[in-house]
């Protein structure tokens, strides 16, 4: 049956150009050539990962060479190739629900060996491995954790003597003077991903509902239509009504950033991921940015990071060289230089989930408010007390549920309510199917 | 007789060939996998009729479909209106009409994400784009707002982004078709007194109306193909405003990865597709009769 259908792909695909990539091949120069996809990046930053990984990989390597190439729809052709029996020896997913599918379904092969001749159990965070492992077997290491945090334009705080507070109820109120004082108080935006939407609900689920209901629903003690949600979800439509700039379905992250950067909006609640953008659009205005933690209800430990993780790396169940990909890997994940050189090239993209690496490592080299991000995020983990955002921790599909059917409660076609009722029956449907992801106990 | 048949069946191979291999096996395998559930990387698991059972019990199914109708219902009138109103015009102003025809032709040759971008971020964005201009301008009482961000106007503006870029070619091929019609029938309407409306009515429509009868079978099969521009322009939102079958699709078979939900979702696209062609061209066939 198995061998049939992947027949009818074979067939329906065969003049497609995914199949361009493969495993393995060897090259002229008698090297095992392998392969890594990876998603669409900026010339420069595609450059730096060449430089700064690529690069000192094959350096090291006698009878290996990777190659690296970017592809914004990864995602898609990684999966074909692999259903073909072929894909990148490097396999790259966007999270680890993604990761459960393809372990599930035998694609990737099994890290335990690897983990312990390198030592991998001991320095990626526990929560981590757990995040990888399906079955009680490691198949995946998670490339970055992130989390959301505020951003704001510093030169506008400064000059109406504005200071990010630490409980909502205070925040609520800030936002309230900065629209009093004729500026739009939040941004965000989905023009060019829809999925954005979900950052919000991460949010408010996390700093007003709190990560012991979240943990208690993700593992069915309670419904989604427990009252905290509902007080989130709430609370989410006043802010989306009252603070946030009226532009949502027309603007993209670029957009977002553009006007916290001219001062015209105050604060862009986004993720770490945008670390990396800050300097470039506020260079362009000559105003000063810094971040904030998210500010918490009543009742909640401050500072709280909801964190996840949305990319992973695994090894194709198809390589020939196993053993090369480990290696790779392990120097990703072991060269202290290769680490602080990708995060001064390429910050917010490679914060390494290991205990290995702190503040002292970067000295000067990356940005102070970058730097101390990653120790505050590091520490939160150490410590236990930390959120879930919904696209590492929630399944697949109610995950889908989750950014789909939230617009139309921002349009007001649906109430908080109905949509958790709604989240809760997909939930329902993923729990019962077995799809549900690990979810460590945040105390 | 037979050598000669065997030879005619030859030359048509690779074609039949390629169309066998990339034509129906994918459309058997939609068949088969909207009665599976199946996440794209296992063994398709036979679920009956589930799929379709979930799709009935989705309001966006429901939305998709509506806005399919509307899609195809503009698409019938409004592109092709104004192509034979500017072909006509064309027609019997033959001063610049090659230029004209250039013109209205070249939005048909410009990429639909070269268009999407042209009106999403040049001119309909509301911080980069003509429609932010004019409301930093400060001249209109109340600003004006993007439509294909608003649940009322979504569609309606994917639609009229289609349509700029669609009814130039339709022009181009209504005037062909005009150009053809015999002279001495226009020559006669004129002698009869007929003047500019009635010669349209009464000789160009009813000469070139097998030209428009085709381009209106066409419309109704790309109608519901359309996928391009709303999936670059709204994404099928905001909401479900601008969702369509082929959207729903799309979502369900690479974004959940649900294989067996998408495949329904375009069996369902194709049937009513099959439905709507089906009784259009027995209607044309019935005419045709009497």
């Amino acid at each position: 049956m198995k061998k049939g259908l992947v027949f009818l792909l074979l067939a329906a695909l065969v003049f497609s150009p995914v199949f361009a990539g493969g495993s393995s091949e060897s090259s002229d120069s008698g090297k095992d050539q392998l392969l890594w996809l990876y998603e669409s990046a900026t010339a420069e930053h595609e450059q730096h990962l060449r430089t700064d990984l690529i690069e000192v990989v094959n350096s090291r390597a006698d009878d290996y060479e990777f190659e690296i190439r970017f592809d914004p729809n990864y995602d898609q052709n990684v999966r074909t190739q692999l259903l073909a029996g072929a894909g990148p020896d490097l396999v790259l997913t966007a999270g680890p629900s993604y990761v459960q599918e393809l372990a599930k379904e035998g694609y990737l092969y099994s890290l335990d060996e690897f983990a312990a001749q390198y030592g991998w159990n001991d320095i990626l965070f526990p929560m981590m491995l757990d995040l990888g492992s399906v079955d009680g077997h490691l198949y995946a290491l998670p490339k970055t954790y992130e989390s959301m945090v505020i951003f704001y334009n510093k030169t506008l705080f400064d000059e109406h003597g504005w200071t990010i507070p630490e409980t909502w109820e205070e925040f609520d109120a800030l936002c309230q003077e900065i629209k009093d004082a004729g500026v739009i108080p939040l941004v965000n935006g989905n023009s060019s991903w829809r999925p954005t939407n979900e950052h919000l609900v991460t949010y408010f689920f996390n700093h007003i509902a709190g990560p012991d209901k979240i943990y208690q629903a993700l593992n069915d003690e309670i419904p989604w239509t427990d009252e905290a949600f509902v007080e989130a979800m709430d609370e989410l439509v006043h802010f989306f009504n009252d603070y946030y700039s009226p532009d949502y379905f027309s603007y993209a992250d670029e957009d977002c950033l553009a006007v916290i950067a001219d001062g015209s909006v105050a604060m862009y609640i986004s993720g770490t991921w945008n670390f990396q953008r800050m300097d470039e659009f506020f260079g362009e205005t000559g105003q000063d940015w810094d971040w904030a933690p998210i500010p918490v209800k009543e009742g909640l430990e401050y500072p709280l990071y909801a964190i996840g993780v949305g990319a992973t790396l695994s090894i194709n169940q198809k390589t020939a060289r196993p053993d090369a990909v480990a290696e790779l890997l392990n120097t990703l994940f072991t060269d202290k230089a290769v680490q602080v050189q990708l995060n001064v090239d390429w910050p917010g993209e490679w914060i390494l989930p290991i205990n290995t690496l702190n503040r002292e490592d970067f000295g000067d080299k990356i940005d102070a408010r970058f730097a101390a991000c990653i120790d505050e995020m590091s520490d939160a983990i150490n410590a236990g007390k930390f959120g879930y955002v919904t696209w590492t921790f929630w399944p697949e599909k109610t995950d889908q549920y989750i950014w789909e059917q939230v617009e139309n409660v921002f349009l007001g076609n649906m109430s908080s309510i109905e949509y958790l009722e709604g989240l809760d029956a997909a939930f329902q449907a993923d729990y019962d199917a077995g799809n549900s992801l690990p979810v460590p106990s945040s105390v | 007789m037979k050598k000669k048949n065997l030879s005619g069946f030859v030359f048509v191979l690779p074609a039949l060939l390629i169309n066998v291999i990339i034509i129906l096996v994918p459309a058997v395998a939609t068949v088969y996998f909207s009665f599976t559930e199946w996440n794209g990387l296992g063994t398709p698991k036979f679920n009956g009729i589930d799929n379709f059972i979930s799709l009935f019990h989705n309001e966006s199914l429901f939305v998709a479909i509506k806005n399919n109708i509307k899609w195809t219902i503009f698409f019938l009138i409004v592109p092709i209106a104004i192509a034979l109103f500017i072909a006509v015009i064309l027609l019997f102003r033959k001063r610049g009409r090659t230029a004209l025809q250039s013109i209205f032709f070249i939005p048909n040759i410009i990429s639909p994400v070269v268009i999407c971008a042209i009106f999403s971020s040049m001119i309909l964005h509301p911080r980069s784009g003509i429609l932010g201009w004019i409301n930093n301008l400060g001249i209109l009482s109340e600003k004006l707002v993007n439509p294909l961000t608003q649940q009322a106007t979504s569609i309606w503006a994917c639609m009229a982004v289609d349509c700029w870029h669609w009814w130039g070619f339709l022009a181009v091929v209504f005037l062909a078709a005009m150009r053809q019609v015999d002279d001495s029938l226009i020559e006669a309407a004129e002698i009869d007194g007929a003047g500019f409306f009635r010669k349209f009515i009464s000789v160009i429509i009813p000469s070139i109306r097998s030209n428009i009868l085709f381009m209106m079978l066409m419309t109704i099969i790309w109608s519901f193909l359309s996928f391009d521009y709303i999936w670059i322009l709204t994404g099928g939102g905001p909401g479900n405003s601008s969702e369509m079958l082929s959207t729903l699709s799309y979502r369900y078979s690479f974004y959940t990865h649900d294989i067996g939900l998408g495949s329904a979702t375009a069996l369902i696209m194709s049937f009513l597709a099959g439905i709507v062609i089906v009784f259009y061209v027995r209607m044309q066939v019935k005419e045709g009769k009497s």
